[in-house]
């Protein structure tokens, strides 16, 4: 038997199986992120959030993927869903949602904070934020900051991972 | 192992995961909707009658069991929101959250004694204007003001398809006139709210 190398020229085809299915499970992600006030900006805090996964994906030239990570990012999305499903919680298929994203891409430590920054646009942040006596206006201008400042870091990594040569 | 058999584990668990999504979707709990009926609509000192939902509580609870009542009783007038959240658990939220959202600042929140539990007196403001709710969760035995406690029922239940308990539901009691609201006396002595 051979083993597995450590770096894949690009992900498999399985983690958009699983980006789908975290899709089908967090449908209704777009209405709470719409309509409750404390999730206000919510909608662009996710896009921006998944910007430098977009913008990984749209570079030409190889995506070479680390496997171990990546798997793991995966089964960890894998449960998150099943739980998130058999307990009813929102909570959990975002955050698989959050995971299956983070795994499409090539991990790197640093990336880790990226996969935190999610809490710009989890709704159970939102809760958490009004349990801190945050007023809606403020969380949401925290929000603005930290997707903003998450996306332009998001890109740069990936700008340096690309340029730089690291893993490819 | 070869990356392309953990490939195909992946693609095995993401299988099982759409199958228990299924089986479980397709498996109703039992509801709270026997629950919700069993508040007395009238007694020997007290009348109730119903009441609709604002506009913004019809969109937020959709197709979730509630009721919403007026209650007058020993010179008090009160209304009484419950809703059980079987079907859309989602729908129940902590009742602060929901306030504050709304623009509502939160002035003071005091622990009442509600029979053998316990729930939560809140007091909001919003410029100039003030409100009042009495808001637990209650599945028929134990009756709480915790949204944690809450969810953690909540989930329970549905990991374990209904064999957990009974579904909570929550109770939310807010002054129908502006006068004063003498919640002690409404909390020690009107017994359908306090055994419900």
């Amino acid at each position: 038997m051979t083993s597995a190398p450590a770096i894949l020229k690009r992900p498999p085809v399985v983690l958009w199986g699983i980006l789908l299915a975290a899709l089908w499970q967090a449908v209704g992600l777009w209405s709470d992120l719409r309509h409750s006030p404390y999730l206000a900006g919510g909608v662009a805090a996710l896009v921006l959030w998944v910007m430098p996964v977009a913008v990984w994906w749209g570079w030409p030239g190889p995506r070479p993927w680390r496997r171990r990570p990546g798997l793991v990012l995966a089964w960890a999305a894998l449960a998150a869903l099943a739980l998130g499903a058999t307990g009813d919680l929102n909570v959990l298929r975002h955050a698989a949602l959050a995971l299956a994203l983070a795994a499409l891409w090539n991990w790197r430590p640093e990336r880790l904070l990226w996969l935190a920054g999610a809490v710009v646009w989890l709704p159970a942040a939102g809760w958490l934020a009004s349990r801190c006596e945050l007023s809606a206006a403020t969380v949401m201008a925290l929000r603005w900051v930290a997707a903003v400042t998450l996306a332009t870091a998001g890109i740069w990594n990936v700008f340096q991972e690309k340029r730089g040569g690291h893993d490819n | 192992m070869t990356t392309s058999a953990k490939s195909r584990w992946l693609w095995v668990g993401l299988g099982l995961v759409v199958l228990l999504t299924m089986l479980w979707d397709a498996m109703p709990l039992p509801d709270a909707v026997g629950h919700l009926g069993a508040l007395p609509k009238r007694g020997a000192d007290f009348v109730s009658c119903d009441l609709p939902l604002a506009p913004v509580e019809d969109q937020a609870l959709g197709s979730a069991a509630h009721l919403k009542r007026l209650y007058a009783w020993s010179g008090l007038r009160f209304a009484v929101l419950a809703v059980d959240g079987t079907r859309n658990r989602h729908v129940v939220h902590d009742p602060q959250y929901c306030l504050r959202g709304a623009g509502w600042q939160l002035v003071s929140q005091h622990p009442v004694a509600l029979g053998a539990g316990e729930a939560m007196l809140s007091r909001f403001v919003r410029g100039s204007q003030a409100a009042e709710a009495l808001y637990w969760y209650t599945d028929g035995e134990t009756r709480h003001a915790s949204p944690l406690r809450y969810w953690w029922q909540a989930t329970l239940r549905r990991l374990t398809l209904g064999a957990a308990g009974n579904e909570p539901i929550l109770v939310i009691v807010q002054p129908f006139d502006e006068e004063p609201m003498d919640w002690h006396y409404l909390t020690t002595n009107f017994l359908p709210l306090l055994t419900w």
